[in-house]
């Protein structure tokens, strides 16, 4: 009796903060469908004739459309680029070799370095490169991220050793062995790499902002920035673009939320 | 295995994500293809006096909704069956008067359009009050 009183307890106390959560993204959403502003009293849970006006708004008021593709395409080299290499940094890391804990400190030290403080070499080498206002600019500070290479070494070695030694048996090369057998066996830790830097990348603000000079070259977050001097804060198209900047974010999730889940998990359990 | 084999395990596999992107996909296609149907930017609506009959001659403005105030505002003219025609209108939202002398002026109702030169009829005639 006392364990099922427990059950419930526990049950409307996560549906407690189900609802917690919940609110906030439903009040944007019912903002962006009416324009009801944010302090109005008393507040109104259902609301009242909803329309799709502001969504209009928001595509017609900025470029819409190109500060999306530019996200889009960032977003893109980010997250192939990503997989790449940080499959190859991960699948370096299996091997033992002199330098490999000095390697793994140095990532691991480097993780505790803020961007913006690398933001005045980062912006002088983009430079070097000449590649300020462009998309591939736009990506290199993004192009391989440290929490992901450990991502992909916690599950190649969860890859059994057999199979390695199987491959080299048979005379394949290092990369063979990478993209034909570890990297098919390693879908959440892909699934982990797109979610994680198509998520970093989609909102990043400060690097964007700093290195694109023209308005065309610009991404969704400066859009936003834009946006407010257009309208005050607490209107519905501000809502609106809110919705259609995390929507992509929110699916990409959604189609990989399974295998990112068990990427996150991979190497827990790992004695 | 053969490719058949994988496309076929790849699509059980991958069901949900397919029907998402290809309904993604037809609906902006139908979407797309609805724009192009309806966008020669054609305004059009009736100016009615307060006993409802059309009235014709009377001066109908559309004015945009921007914060470019220098923007000048259309004006046409009603025929005998007191419609009004605004071609090439490239706005997505307006307000709309139409006033004659000696009988009066109408309401200044706003509407908002879905698409840029979306065609659109007044869902209501614009009718002259000799008090408005």
């Amino acid at each position: 009796m006392s364990k099922r009183r427990s059950h419930v307890l526990t049950h409307i106390l996560l549906v407690l903060i189900c609802f917690l959560i919940i609110v906030p993204i439903y009040w944007v959403v019912k903002t962006s469908l009416t324009g009801e502003n944010l302090f109005n009293y008393p507040p109104s849970l259902i609301p009242k004739d909803p329309h799709l006006y502001f969504f209009v708004d928001v595509y017609y008021w900025i470029p819409f459309l190109r500060f999306f593709m530019n996200s889009v395409i960032v977003s893109a080299i980010v997250v192939v680029s990503n997989i790449i290499f940080n499959a190859m940094a991960g699948f370096a890391l299996g091997y033992n070799f002199p330098g490999k804990k000095i390697i793994i400190l140095t990532y691991l030290s480097c993780m505790m370095v803020p961007f913006q403080t690398t933001i005045i070499p980062a912006f002088l080498l983009t430079k070097y490169f000449g590649l300020l206002n462009t998309h591939l600019g736009l990506a290199l500070p993004l192009v391989s991220t440290i929490i992901n290479i450990f991502v992909f070494k916690m599950n190649f070695d969860a890859v059994p050793h057999s199979l390695h030694d199987a491959a080299r048996i048979d005379g394949m090369a290092d990369w063979r062995m990478l993209f034909r057998i570890y990297l098919p066996l390693a879908r959440p830790a892909i699934a982990t790499n797109i979610i994680l830097t198509f998520v970093w990348s989609w909102n990043n603000f400060i690097w964007p902002l700093i290195i694109t000079q023209d308005t065309i070259m610009r991404t969704l977050p400066l859009g936003l920035a834009r946006f407010l001097s257009y309208f005050e804060d607490t209107s519905g198209q501000l809502y609106a673009f809110v919705i259609m900047v995390i929507a992509p974010i929110v699916v990409v999730f959604l189609m990989n939320q399974k295998s990112f889940i068990s990427g996150m998990m991979s190497g827990a359990v790992k004695g | 295995m053969s490719l058949g084999r994988r496309l076929s395990d790849f699509g059980r596999e991958n069901l949900g994500r397919i029907v998402f992107i290809v309904a993604v996909v037809l609906a902006l296609a139908i979407w797309i293809v609805h724009v192009r149907l309806n966008d020669d930017g054609i305004v059009s609506g009736v100016v009615l006096n307060e006993e409802g009959e059309p009235v014709a001659g009377a001066t109908v403005q559309i004015r945009e909704q921007t914060l470019n105030l220098l923007k000048e505002p259309r004006t046409e003219q009603t025929d005998e069956q007191g419609r009004f025609v605004f071609k090439d209108i490239e706005m997505i939202e307006f307000v709309i008067s139409a006033k004659l002398e000696g009988v009066g002026a109408s309401a200044r109702p706003r509407y908002h359009l879905y698409f840029m030169r979306q065609n659109f009829e007044l869902p209501e005639p614009l009718v002259l009050k000799a008090s408005s």
